[in-house]
């Protein structure tokens, strides 16, 4: 073991972060163990320093041909940590900081952006790195309404950039297993899919109190394109999960890593279904207003039915199961599972003529692909369709009625209240222009 | 105004209207204001309730929204010939003397949905204040209509800074061809703030993108 290694197994241990990262695989390939010089480095820079960032700091740490040369948040507070974590690290102060993620995006000399901000910007982040020549890691979902999605792969493919969606599970062999032995037929016909997400029972009370905004928080700013509202510590550190105009609750939060892996089966990385039907329970009071309890089907043009909906077993973890003629066969990210053991031993085999792309860390892999300009393997097309299929359900639990999707043009058929919601109206400044 | 607390009580061959809210009060069990020996007003008593359509004027951020909720499922729920009754309402309700900022919200992302140009004029009188402006573009940004197109335009020269710049993003991203020349000079008018011009420069990109087939007009 080198001194780096060493270092980083310190650091590592005496972080505060430690157990979380320890709680999410962290799978280093071999040639991070080697050093690299400071010109083949990545310079990264990290646009919202919260919870999922510091997993991300953590991680990209241990790359040694990269290095986070910045970070960016409106919380004051959140981005000197990160900045010193980030400092403590290299054995330097070199880590520059940012309130607006504009400035950050136009340093010329960083190679790549995380986006790690809570949803409502991703799509403005994102875009705004794209056009300064930056390749993106967006954290999932990728964005928070359709249209904000296909505005960013368009803004990808326009400007030639490398778009990544963090949904890791695309990077991990158990899940690549069962979404290729699908594929392959290993189920014989396939005829349904099961998806559990775990419940959101947030509340705070049926009504909420204005609160003097901390020293150091830039709330305009943290709101950006949503409509203005008074603070309420509730509605934004990690909480803003469960409030509209910032995110769509666990159908995006644990959705979008499981129904990722049912589209990834499907090989419906460039479509979708084409029927939704939901029945939602929504909040009628209170800060919160996304889905507490989540029933969604999707129906894809083959007649396979996707399902997905909250799990009350307490379990905060996600998974799918497909059902064929064949059988079940069940991952989630701490087991597989199936209806008899056969299907479990031909998972693990692996046979059939359809493989799936490999990339065994998602990191790696985003990193790799800015160095060969490759299409990463949650390329941003394949991050917008998923989100797509979760804000598809969100929009049919609110109408409460079937609705037909139209997958090659995103728009459903024969409704105008469902095309609405697909749009963002965005507060001044911001647009996706 | 009325606001739905009346109803029409048969006395004899004539209806008379009577107002519920005469003999409610919202805040305790038993209005001393009740005359229970009057049976008009006891009947008013054991059968009226607020009407959502009236609450959500005086909605405010963190208040109980379960008012606007109800408003809000009539709205999501309505089929499409009854959005034109709907839409009426709402803005009868966006022209209350007493909407709050918060009402006013609401009711705008309510017409965002079923809104069409029957709305338009009413909508694009907030269009006019850098108070309200925001509010008018979340129910005018999804109607595709030329009237709101025109009322964006000519919007432009009323509104500063940030808020300018919204209402320019929507411009752009309806595709609005026609205020290209007008964008153009704003991009180039030394007099507007660095903001705007951001806004009128990349819409003009966007524009031009269009116009050339390289973007596809949503």
């Amino acid at each position: 073991m080198n001194q780096s290694n060493m270092n980083r197994r310190e650091f590592l241990k005496t972080s505060a972060l430690a157990g979380a990262v320890a709680a999410a695989p962290l799978i280093l390939p071999a040639r991070m163990r080697g050093q690299v010089s400071a010109n083949e480095q990545v310079a990264v820079g990290i646009i919202g320093t919260g919870n999922i960032a510091q997993m991300h700091i953590e991680t990209l740490l241990g790359f040694y041909d990269v290095r986070i040369a910045a970070v960016c948040d409106v919380d004051r507070v959140r981005r000197e940590t990160a900045a010193e974590k980030i400092d403590a690290f290299y054995g330097n102060r070199d880590c520059r900081m940012y309130g607006d993620f504009r400035e950050l995006a136009a340093q010329p000399d960083l190679d790549a952006v995380w986006v790690c901000t809570p949803d409502h910007w991703h799509a403005l982040a994102a875009i705004e790195a794209i056009r300064n020549g930056k390749d993106v890691y967006v954290e999932k979902p990728l964005t928070l309404t359709i249209r904000e999605g296909r505005e960013l792969v368009n803004a990808a493919r326009r400007h030639k950039r490398v778009a990544q969606t963090g949904t890791q599970q695309r990077s991990s062999k158990r899940f690549r297993d069962v979404a290729q032995f699908v594929r392959n037929g290993g189920l014989g016909t396939l005829e349904r899919i099961e998806i559990s997400i775990p419940a959101n029972n947030k509340f705070t009370g049926a009504t909420w109190l204005e609160e003097p905004v901390p020293e150091g928080l830039d709330w305009d700013m943290w709101l950006g394109p949503a409509p203005w509202r008074p603070f309420n510590r509730q509605a934004c550190h990690y909480n803003f999960r469960f409030i509209r105009d910032f995110a769509a609750g666990q159908v995006t939060n644990w959705g979008a890593h499981y129904i990722d892996i049912a589209q990834w089966a499907l090989d419906a990385d460039a479509g979708g279904p084409v029927e939704v039907v939901g029945h939602g329970e929504f909040p009628s009071s209170g800060l919160f207003n996304t889905a507490t309890k989540v029933d969604f089907t999707c129906r894809y043009a083959s007649g396979v039915e996707l399902r997905c909906r909250t799990r009350y077993d307490g379990e905060f973890d996600g998974n799918v199961r497909f059902f064929g003629e064949r059988g079940w066969i069940d991952v989630s990210r701490t087991n597989t599972g199936a209806s008899n053991p056969e299907l479990l031993r031909e998972v693990t085999a692996g046979g059939g003529a359809v493989k799936l792309a490999v990339s065994n860390n998602h990191h790696d892999n985003f990193i790799q692909c800015i160095r060969t300009r490759e299409r990463p393997i949650s390329d941003v097309e394949i991050g917008h369709r998923t989100t797509t299929v979760c804000n598809l359900g969100n929009i049919a639990m609110l109408l409460d009625r079937k609705l037909k999707w139209d997958a090659a043009r995103e728009e459903f058929v024969d409704d105008v209240v469902a095309n609405r919601m697909r749009e963002p109206s965005m507060r001044g400044p911001w647009a996706l222009t | 105004m009325t606001w739905g607390n009346e109803f029409f009580r048969a006395e004899g061959d004539e209806a008379v209207l009577f107002d519920v809210t005469r003999c409610m009060d919202s805040e305790t069990s038993a209005s001393p204001s009740v005359d229970f020996n009057d049976p008009q007003q006891r009947t008013a008593w054991f059968t009226g309730t607020v009407d959502p359509w009236e609450e959500i004027v005086r909605m405010s951020h963190g208040g109980d929204r379960s008012y606007a909720t109800v408003v809000e499922r009539q709205v999501t729920s309505a089929e499409p010939a009854q959005h034109a009754a709907l839409e009426q309402k709402l803005i009868a309700v966006l022209e209350h003397p007493e909407l709050t900022g918060a009402g006013r919200l609401f009711v705008c992302r309510m017409l965002g949905l079923i809104g069409s140009a029957a709305c338009v004029p009413a909508v694009a009188r907030l269009l006019e204040s850098d108070r309200t402006a925001d509010h008018a573009r979340l129910a005018l940004d999804g109607i595709a209509e030329a009237s709101v197109n025109a009322a964006y335009r000519g919007a432009l020269g009323k509104l500063h800074g940030a808020v300018k710049a919204g209402l320019i993003g929507s411009i752009a991203m309806r595709g609005d061809g026609e205020a290209l020349g007008v964008l153009n000079a704003i991009a180039k008018d030394a007099r507007e703030s660095a903001v705007v011009k951001t806004a009128a420069e990349r819409a003009v990109q966007r524009l031009e993108r269009l116009a050339q087939g390289e973007e596809v007009a949503p």
